[in-house]
């Protein structure tokens, strides 16, 4: 009794939760992926545990972080080695189209140049800095989505760093992302 | 022993943390004070802060791509009949791990390439707003490098805002009968621009400085490569031409866009202010880029004319409400062969 009361509510909170939650969770599946596609793929299949398995759910804790989980261990898991193309990147799309002003296009430009040097970042630490700088988490709280030490977090977001400064203000051919 | 990598590592980890304020007060108080008595720590610090980016505005942008409708309508299906039923009853125990995972649709975008488009829009776009950029296309894991930065955003900018002068200065080269469709029909083609920017300053669009010379903005940025991109197979191609035909409202189809010495490779629509353009994109003998570009025009006819932008060749015309141009960096007199044999295919 107890059990499927707590169920019920688990439920609720899953599924009233879910749907603004949709936008960020295609997000993180298109910077994992760089697949528009893929991305709504991994959204899906995210949803679809997240619905199954909603007793596991704590209801007053934070549902994003819960779904990042399950996303992130969808996709390292199940559909990383599945890929058939390698996406063609995130850094596409849809972003200009939408600025129709000057203005908002060079906000896009700028966003653009951040989001392509993000790109090629290994997935680690591509990862890192969306859940930290994106997100806004904490390094613990990335840290338990990806299931990995803190330590992790940091020493990811620091080669990031690293690399980014270095990339900064080199006029070097750039190379396409390994 | 700590080997003096791992000890970078770790200090650098450390100073990223101080930077993101993750650590605890004693271990910011110890790095405070070890950073004042060491400049190359110091040096450190200030390179790790440099790779620092407004990474959530960054980020933000995409959360405007999000196609939120079609997930919306995803997750109401899911609810409705997914594999858990919307009744609280309990799921009986969690289905086997590889039942879990929602039917993934792993086709391929249906007959073309809509990532292609969008990116093809987008850095017309950035194209036309000015300064160059680094734009990588990915195409099954290669990236396509088609311009290269000219770096920093304010430089970009300033660059920018006198942009309409160089090409004020082109226009005014440009044959008489050439001019964008839009202003000639009310101005004349010299002054109206600054006139117009001094009234608003941000209405100067891209159709009025000229769908030709965004165009070639575009197409200078084609490589060799980019049409590799695009998708080889039949069907593939004969749907690209349809979607075209269709966009533009005039008949285009393989007979018609095959034209001498240019292998077709494929077609994409482009879009300069919501007015779309269709490209028909060949190979060239030499190895360049050539293409076809057509959109609707409400300009008299105009006979065939040629002109120079961004170091490539162009033949440009309007006829039976449609103007034309052919692009590429092949010799003029090449190119007027391709051009009167695509009039005489889309007369």
């Amino acid at each position: 009794m107890r059990e499927s009361e707590h169920h019920g509510s688990s439920r609720q909170a899953v599924e009233q939760g879910l749907p603004p939650l949709l936008k960020r969770l295609w997000r993180y599946g298109l910077v994992l992926s760089g697949d528009s596609e893929v991305a709504h793929d991994l959204v899906q299949a995210t949803c679809l545990r997240a619905l199954e398995k909603c007793d596991q759910f704590q209801p007053g804790t934070e549902l994003a972080r819960w779904t990042y989980t399950i996303l992130s261990s969808i996709w390292k898991n199940e559909l990383r080695s599945r890929r058939i193309r390698q996406g063609q990147g995130f850094v596409d799309p849809e972003i200009a189209l939408v600025a129709d002003g000057a203005r908002e296009m060079d906000t896009n430009l700028f966003a653009r140049q951040v989001l392509q040097e993000v790109e090629r970042l290994p997935e680690g630490q591509r990862e890192a800095v969306f859940l930290v700088y994106g997100e806004g988490l904490s390094y613990k709280e990335a840290a338990e989505v990806l299931d990995v030490p803190q330590g992790t977090i940091m020493s990811r977001l620091a080669a990031a760093r690293a690399k980014l400064a270095g990339l900064k203000g080199r006029h070097e051919t750039i190379m396409p992302a390994e | 022993m700590i080997g003096p990598t791992e000890n970078s590592e770790i200090n650098d980890a450390r100073l990223v943390a101080f930077l993101d304020g993750e650590l605890s007060s004693a271990e910011r108080t110890a790095l405070a004070s070890a950073l004042e008595g060491d400049p190359e720590l110091r040096e450190r610090l200030d390179l790790l802060e440099s790779g620092g980016r407004p990474f959530k505005q960054a980020f933000d942008v995409l959360l405007e791509a999000a196609p939120d409708d079609r997930l919306q309508a995803m997750f109401a299906s899911l609810v409705r009949d997914g594999a858990a039923s919307a009744s609280p009853v309990p799921v009986p125990q969690a289905l086997p791990e590889t039942d879990n995972v929602a039917p993934l649709r792993r086709s391929p975008p249906p007959a073309s390439l809509p990532l292609w488009q969008y990116a093809a829009a987008a850095i017309l776009a950035l194209a036309l707003f000015g300064g160059g950029i680094a734009v990588g296309l990915r195409w099954g894991g290669e990236t396509t490098i088609i311009a290269q930065p000219p770096q920093a955003p304010p430089e970009t900018q300033q660059a920018q805002t006198p942009p309409q002068a160089p090409q004020e200065t082109q226009q005014a080269q440009t044959p008489p009968q050439a001019p964008q469709e839009t202003q000639q029909a009310q101005t004349p083609p010299q002054a109206p621009q600054e006139t117009q920017q001094a009234q608003a300053p941000q209405t100067q669009t891209p159709a009025q400085r000229g769908w030709r010379e965004a165009v070639a903005q575009y197409v200078s940025l084609f490589s060799a490569e980019t049409l590799a991109g695009f998708p080889a197979d039949p069907a593939a191609r004969e749907a690209g031409l349809r979607r075209v035909a269709s966009a533009i409202g005039l008949p285009v189809n393989e007979d018609r866009v095959s034209l001498p010495a240019l292998d077709f490779r494929g077609t994409q629509m482009l879009q300069l202010e919501g007015k779309p353009i269709a490209q028909i994109a060949y190979l060239a003998g030499n190895g360049k880029p050539v293409a076809l570009c057509i959109t609707r025009s409400a300009n008299p006819p105009q006979p065939a004319a040629a002109e120079q932008r961004h170091g490539l060749n162009i033949v440009h015309w309007v006829a039976g409400g449609y103007g034309f141009m052919v692009i590429g960096d092949v010799p003029g007199d090449e190119l007027q062969r391709i051009s009167e044999a695509a009039r005489a295919r889309f007369t």
